[in-house]
């Protein structure tokens, strides 16, 4: 029998909820409190295709940018060794405890109770040699 | 220029191109096992923070002297961020900007980090894999506590 049979009735999908640009910020925060930035800045593109003037997704699709390469940083001058600092302190503390002691590339410039006399001694030399320390 | 009996050569590039002292432990009492702790520039106006190497970092987690902040040379990237940590879960914002490796020898290396600052973060400074050190080359000798670093 032909067109005897009625099609089976379909139960029709529910209707996705139409997206906003929140369901794109709540994706990209999930992202990023799982601990990654991996595949956030394309959520925010995705929502930026629907909601292109969103200024919070047009921020966070900036913020998420690719990183720029590490670079020599060509003039900005060294660091100096902290370790003969570090070794004085080790060698001397013990006679020189409740003092500030001011020290130069492992050189005792100034001991005293009081850190502005010792800050002041200090005053002149390369910052990057010198370590403030008090001994307790 | 840096002494070329440290430099492996890397096609064009050198691995290295700089290289700074380590220490094995701090005087906060975080640690127990020795670790690298490498001085990192986050702020130019103040000195270098001392930073813990942790590959299995996500982030790099700063904790500032008083006085120093991000918000000058950083940008904010998420407010409101939750870390997980054996210390617990903390709430705080993420950053991203430049930071510098000075070297003890060699040249400084500048790079982009990306950094989680709570204000109630109660252990050290770190620089973690994802969030800085998966940019760079580096290595470690542990012998004379030197930590070697380059760009890509």
């Amino acid at each position: 029998m032909m067109g005897g049979m009625k099609a089976a009735a379909r139960i029709p999908d529910p209707e996705p909820e139409a997206p906003t640009p929140e369901t794109f910020l709540e994706e990209i925060d999930r992202i990023i409190n799982s601990g990654t930035l991996r595949g956030a800045r394309e959520v925010a593109e995705r929502g930026l295709a629907l909601f292109p003037d969103h200024a919070e997704l047009k921020r966070l699709h900036h913020a998420l940018r690719p990183f720029a390469k590490a670079r020599v940083a060509v003039g900005v001058p060294n660091s100096f060794d902290p370790t003969p600092n570090y070794d004085w302190l080790k060698k001397n503390w013990s006679q020189y405890r409740g003092k500030w002691v001011g020290l130069d590339m492992g050189e005792l410039v100034a001991a005293s109770d009081d850190f502005g006399e010792v800050h002041r001694a200090l005053q002149g030399r390369d910052h990057r040699g010198t370590l403030i320390h008090f001994l307790d | 220029m840096i002494s070329e009996r440290f430099l492996l050569a890397q096609g064009d590039l050198p691995f290295a191109t700089g290289r700074i002292r380590y220490l094995d432990n701090d005087d906060n009492g975080f640690d127990i096992e020795p670790r690298i702790l490498v001085r990192v520039v986050v702020d130019p106006a103040f000195e270098p923070l001392l930073a813990v190497v942790d590959t299995a970092a996500q982030w790099c987690v700063f904790k500032l002297p008083p006085g120093a902040s991000l918000e000058r040379n950083f940008e904010r990237v998420q407010s409101q961020v939750i870390l997980s940590t054996r210390l617990g879960r903390f709430r705080g914002d993420l950053y991203r900007g430049d930071l510098t490796i000075p070297a003890d020898e060699g040249e400084p290396l500048t790079m982009e980090a990306t950094v989680f600052l709570s204000p109630d973060w109660p252990g050290p400074s770190f620089i973690g894999y994802p969030g800085l050190l998966q940019r760079i080359r580096f290595a470690v000798d542990p012998e004379e506590n030197l930590f070697y670093f380059g760009p890509l």
